[in-house]
Parts: structure tokens; C-alpha cells; sequence
């Protein structure tokens, strides 16, 4: 069993991030992060074949990744996220629903179509720009109090309702 | 005469629909955007509609940005002093996430409507479901206080219309239930296809506990006028859409109207 993951983002800049930040300004933290990027994650375990059926996959399924108007890569090979500023310190919040649709779904017409796709989980990845000299536990804090929308004030990213978060590392 | 205000955000479309047939019922109504905040202060309707649409373009999750809006505050504001309010679709996914609804702890998000799940679909969904009125919501909300215990049908059109709440609050989210999905003859829904979306206890719409805010995923504004009705559709309404001539099709209130004649008794309009 193989697990791989990749995240798509869009090439121009994601809208939801640039109304994501704008909301984020307008709460007033005291510390707000900088920047806010925004990518898809979709996590494939595989029973074989590993990156060459998920290159396969992706480049067949374009709702997956659009290649007129998204990139993508495989994470876990310490890259930078393309735009990312590295004066900043990055904190990485994942997003996912508890019950989800698309992920089963996806995995049900891959399956049917022959790919040997086990399972596939969608979520998203908001990735937190802080100043550089942010004490990283408190970075980290301040990241997760962003993300969950415990009340009307607090809190944005995620339902603490119907979604769960974890720092992505 | 008795007012209510329709709030527009950026990217609702269901405005003008919504207020004509307030306005239909006798009631003066107007719209105000977003950032008509003093406006709507200094002219304070009786009732507020937050409509449906995609406010904000569902970025981030839907209705999360508008929950946010300085205007809600006064919303917020007005439904805590008992003004009725209605959130339809995403009008309603603006109350969740505003803590109106179910609003045990008013401002503290305590549910949500989630993504669609329905075998073998994700996304976006739109046709007829058949619902039910509780007993405890024609009784105390002003928005169901004319519905009868008969089932009728009402359009849906969205992509997260699932009410999902933490299991220790499933007990008592039973007494907030305004509206439930149910099969064309009043029965229980029995899942999917009667409930579209997988909502708990069968869901489409939540009230708070005082029942004067009212959260619903259908669209009554949609089916306002009998004409309205697809003939198609089985149960009385479509026997009396399909039975009806071209004159009383134009004149005869469809489905939808009760929503708003309720509020009219409510306030009092003749």
C-alpha cells in the first residue's frame, strides 16, 4: 500500500484566499498572518504503480486538476509552495469535511474505471504566513484559533461542526 | 403597515423574487444591501429575509463571509429582540454560521449545513421535495404559524444543505425543527431520495428556540404562485396544479405563499 499525496493550486491567485484574508483583516487580530495561500490536497492510497498512476490519473480526470488554470505537485519533497514568501514563517491548517461526498465518490469512479486507487481523501490546505520572528509556538496557536469557527467572531476556516482540522507538516 | 428588509450581499440572487412576494402579502418591503447599514438602522423592519443565493461566491464555506458583515450584527441584533427572521438557503447558511441557529448560546456556531451526500452524486442539486411542518413550529413560528399538518412541496437547489450537529446535541435539536423531509403522502422520509441531502433527523429547516428565526434550505419564493408547481409532481398540489385552468393557475397561491401569508398573520396584516 502506497500513500501519495498532492496539492493543486491555481495559478493566478485563489480568490478564496485573497476574501479568506480580507475577512482575517477585518477581525483585528493582533497578530494576523501576511499572506494566506490556498491549495486543494487529495491524498490517493494506492495498491501499486505509486506516482506514475497518480500522474495517469490526474492528467486523464481535468476536475481533479484543470491544467488551463491550476498547477500541481507531490508534496513531502520539501518544496515551497510556488508564491511563497520564505521571509515568512508558514503554518499549514488541512480542512476536511468528517462526512464527504467527493472523496467518496472519486474513489468509487476510480475504482470503477481500473485505477488501483484503495481510497481518496479530499481536503483543503490553507497555508499561514506569519513575520519571520514569530515565536513558532505561538504561530502555531495562532493558526488554529484562525481556523476554527468556534463563534460569529472567531475563528474562519473550518465548521467545527461538520469539519475537522490538523496542522499539515 | 408592517415592513421587512431582504438583505442583499454580493452574489445573492434571490432578492427581488423574495421581496415581491412579501410585497404580494401585504407586506412593505424593501431591500438593502450589505453596506446600508445606517440605513437599515435608521428605517428598522418588522421582520428581515436574508435570501438565497451564493453570497461572497461561497468562498471559504458557504455563508461564512456574510455571517461576518457589520449588518448582521443588526440582524443579530433584532432577532435576539424577537423580530422574526428568515435565512433562505443561503440565507439559512449564513444563520448556522452566525449562530442564530440553532443559537442554544446565540453566536456560538453550533451547526452546520455540510455538503450534499446522496448515493453516488457530490455537488450541486435542484428539484421538488415534499415536507412536513412540527407541531412546535406552527405553533411558536411566525414563519409556519398558517401551515397545517398536510405535506407539501417546495423547489431546493443547492450544494450543502445537509444539517449536521454534534451528536450530544441531537436530542435536543429535535424541538428546533421546523420543517422535515417527508415522502409525498405526509409519511416519514425513509432517506434518500425524500431527504436530497442526508440531513440529520430529515431537516430542511431549523428554527431557534424562541422559533422566530427560521433557517430553511427550500425555496418558498420559488413556488409563491400555483403556476409555480411542475405538473408533474404527485400529491394534492399536483392534482390541483394539473386540474386547474389557465385563469386560476395565474390567481391560485402555490405551495410557497404560506411561508409568507404566516408572517402576515403574524404581523398582523389584513
Amino acid at each position: 500500500m502506497e500513500s501519495i499525496q498532492i496539492a493543486v493550486r491555481l495559478r493566478t491567485p485563489d480568490p478564496q484566499a485573497v476574501t479568506a484574508l480580507n475577512a482575517i483583516k477585518a477581525m483585528r487580530l493582533q497578530l494576523p498572518p501576511i499572506k494566506l495561500q490556498r491549495s486543494e490536497l487529495w491524498d490517493f492510497e494506492l495498491s501499486s504503480g505509486g506516482e506514475k498512476i497518480v500522474s495517469e490519473l490526474v492528467g486523464h480526470f481535468t476536475d481533479i486538476v484543470n491544467p488551463n488554470k491550476q498547477s500541481w505537485f507531490f508534496t513531502g519533497k520539501d518544496v515551497l509552495f510556488e508564491g511563497e514568501d520564505p521571509e515568512l514563517q508558514w503554518a499549514g491548517i488541512v480542512v476536511r469535511d468528517h462526512a464527504d461526498s467527493v472523496s467518496k465518490n472519486w474513489t468509487s469512479l476510480l475504482k470503477r474505471r481500473g485505477f488501483p486507487v484503495d481510497s481518496l481523501r479530499y481536503s483543503v490546505l490553507w497555508r499561514l504566513g506569519y513575520l519571520k520572528d514569530t515565536d513558532e509556538a505561538l504561530v502555531k496557536k495562532m493558526a488554529l484559533d484562525l481556523s476554527v469557527s468556534n463563534t460569529r467572531a472567531g475563528g474562519l476556516l473550518s465548521n467545527p461542526v461538520s469539519q475537522e482540522v490538523a496542522f499539515w507538516t | 403597515m408592517s415592513s421587512a428588509a431582504v438583505i442583499r450581499f454580493p452574489g445573492s440572487n434571490c432578492e427581488f423574487e423574495t421581496a415581491r412576494v412579501l410585497r404580494y402579502s401585504g407586506i412593505d418591503t424593501r431591500i438593502y444591501n450589505w453596506n446600508d447599514i445606517e440605513r437599515l438602522s435608521d428605517n428598522r423592519a418588522d421582520a428581515y429575509v436574508l435570501p438565497g443565493g451564493f453570497s461572497f461566491q461561497d468562498r471559504i464555506r458557504a455563508g461564512v463571509v456574510a455571517a461576518r458583515e457589520s449588518i448582521m450584527d443588526l440582524v443579530f441584533e433584532e432577532a435576539i429582540n424577537g423580530k422574526p427572521v428568515l435565512g433562505i438557503c443561503n440565507g439559512a447558511q449564513v444563520l448556522l454560521e452566525s449562530g442564530l441557529v440553532p443559537g442554544w448560546k446565540p453566536g456560538s456556531v453550533q451547526g452546520a449545513l455540510a455538503g450534499n451526500l446522496a448515493p453516488g452524486r457530490s455537488g450541486y442539486l435542484s428539484g421538488w421535495v415534499h415536507l412536513k411542518a412540527s407541531p412546535e413550529a406552527i405553533e411558536r413560528c411566525p414563519w409556519l404559524c398558517s401551515v397545517d399538518q398536510e405535506s407539501f412541496p417546495l423547489p431546493i437547489a443547492h450544494a450543502e444543505g445537509r444539517f449536521v450537529f454534534r451528536e450530544e446535541d441531537m436530542d435536543r435539536v429535535k424541538s428546533h425543527i421546523g420543517l422535515k423531509y417527508c415522502k409525498e403522502n405526509g409519511s416519514a422520509s425513509s432517506g434518500w431520495p425524500e431527504n436530497p441531502n442526508g440531513s440529520a433527523l430529515d431537516i430542511a429547516a431549523l428554527m431557534n428556540a424562541e422559533g422566530n428565526v427560521l433557517a430553511m434550505m427550500p425555496h418558498p419564493e420559488r413556488s409563491f404562485h400555483l403556476w409555480q408547481v411542475p405538473p408533474d409532481i404527485g400529491g394534492p398540489w399536483g392534482d390541483r396544479r394539473r386540474n386547474s385552468s389557465l385563469k386560476e393557475l395565474e390567481e391560485l397561491p402555490g405551495p410557497g405563499a404560506v411561508i409568507f401569508k404566516s408572517l402576515a398573520k403574524y404581523l398582523g396584516v389584513e
